[in-house]
């Protein structure tokens, strides 16, 4: 059984130094890439382009709702389409003043 | 100005930090996310972030490497928690992590190379931090502190224990 101190720093990985150099240099070229203006301003265009995708999402729900309202029928017209005629008639002749004073106490 | 890093050019301040610790803050990722395309990315996104923060880089050479292995660190445990489940804890990505080290291993690595990276990867991610940079970055408790922001006291009792657990995972897992 080998000790902590025996194995040592070996790592079980199989990069040589050479591969890692030029994984850095790599790297710091992308990030040098990532960083400059250029990249800032595509950042900056994908940044508005989601914002109007978005604007145009709001907008989209927005008219299906308002589509939505004007076709479908409320639940007062649904009621008063399926009430009998005494009924309309019983709501047509109601007088405001026959609420008494006290009704919402 | 002896101590004071005059380069204020966030390209320059890149360059260095690459040119003094480039390689061993690849491999300080590596230990900690384990796969090599995540620590292709840390790495790059470290890199970014000392690009783009260079003006908060406060010129003492000697926080210098303190300040480009805190963000390499942070850029690392950034990675794990977007890997990690939205509910488990970072500490528990342990075991996950070790199954990927030895899947990633070549097949001729050495056996003990493995079981020690899996007890290092058994550790609480605190712990974790404190005994790579200690053990395999030879860092001072100080700079370990500079880097992670945890008194001194607590970081020697951080690695007393992991370097406990470490060998008695390495005795209980002996090949």
């Amino acid at each position: 059984m080998k000790q902590l101190e025996e194995i040592g720093k070996q790592l079980p990985y199989s990069e040589s130094p050479l591969y890692v150099d030029a994984l850095v240099e790599r790297c710091k070229n992308k990030a040098l890439e990532g960083a400059s203006p250029k990249a800032e301003a595509k950042g900056s265009a994908k940044s508005r382009g989601l914002i109007y995708a978005l604007a145009a999402g709001v907008a989209a729900v927005a008219l299906l709702i308002g589509i939505h309202s004007w076709t479908s029928v409320s639940p007062l017209d649904s009621f008063l389409a399926d009430a009998d005629d005494d009924i309309i008639t019983m709501i047509d002749d109601f007088q405001i003043e026959e609420i008494p004073e006290n009704f919402y106490e | 100005m002896n101590g004071v890093i005059m380069l204020k050019d966030p390209k320059e301040i890149l360059e260095k930090a690459v040119e003094q610790y480039g390689n061993a803050l690849y491999w300080h990722i590596r230990r900690l996310v384990v796969g090599h395309d995540d620590a292709e990315d840390a790495l790059q996104e470290t890199f970014m972030k000392i690009y783009t923060k260079a003006s908060s880089f406060s010129g003492e050479e000697s926080s210098f490497r303190a300040w480009v292995y805190s963000i390499a660190t942070r850029e690392a445990l950034q990675l794990l928690r977007r890997r990690k489940h939205i509910f488990q804890s970072l500490d528990s990505v342990g075991g996950e992590l070790a199954e990927q080290m030895a899947a990633e291993s070549p097949s001729n690595a050495d056996r003990s190379a493995i079981l020690l990276q899996k007890a290092i990867l058994s550790l609480s991610t605190q712990q974790r931090i404190v005994f790579n940079l200690r053990y395999y970055d030879e860092l001072s408790y100080e700079q370990i502190a500079e880097i992670t922001g945890k008194s001194e006291g607590t970081l020697r009792t951080n690695y007393h224990y992991a370097t406990e657990k470490v060998k008695e995972y390495l005795k209980e897992h002996a090949i």
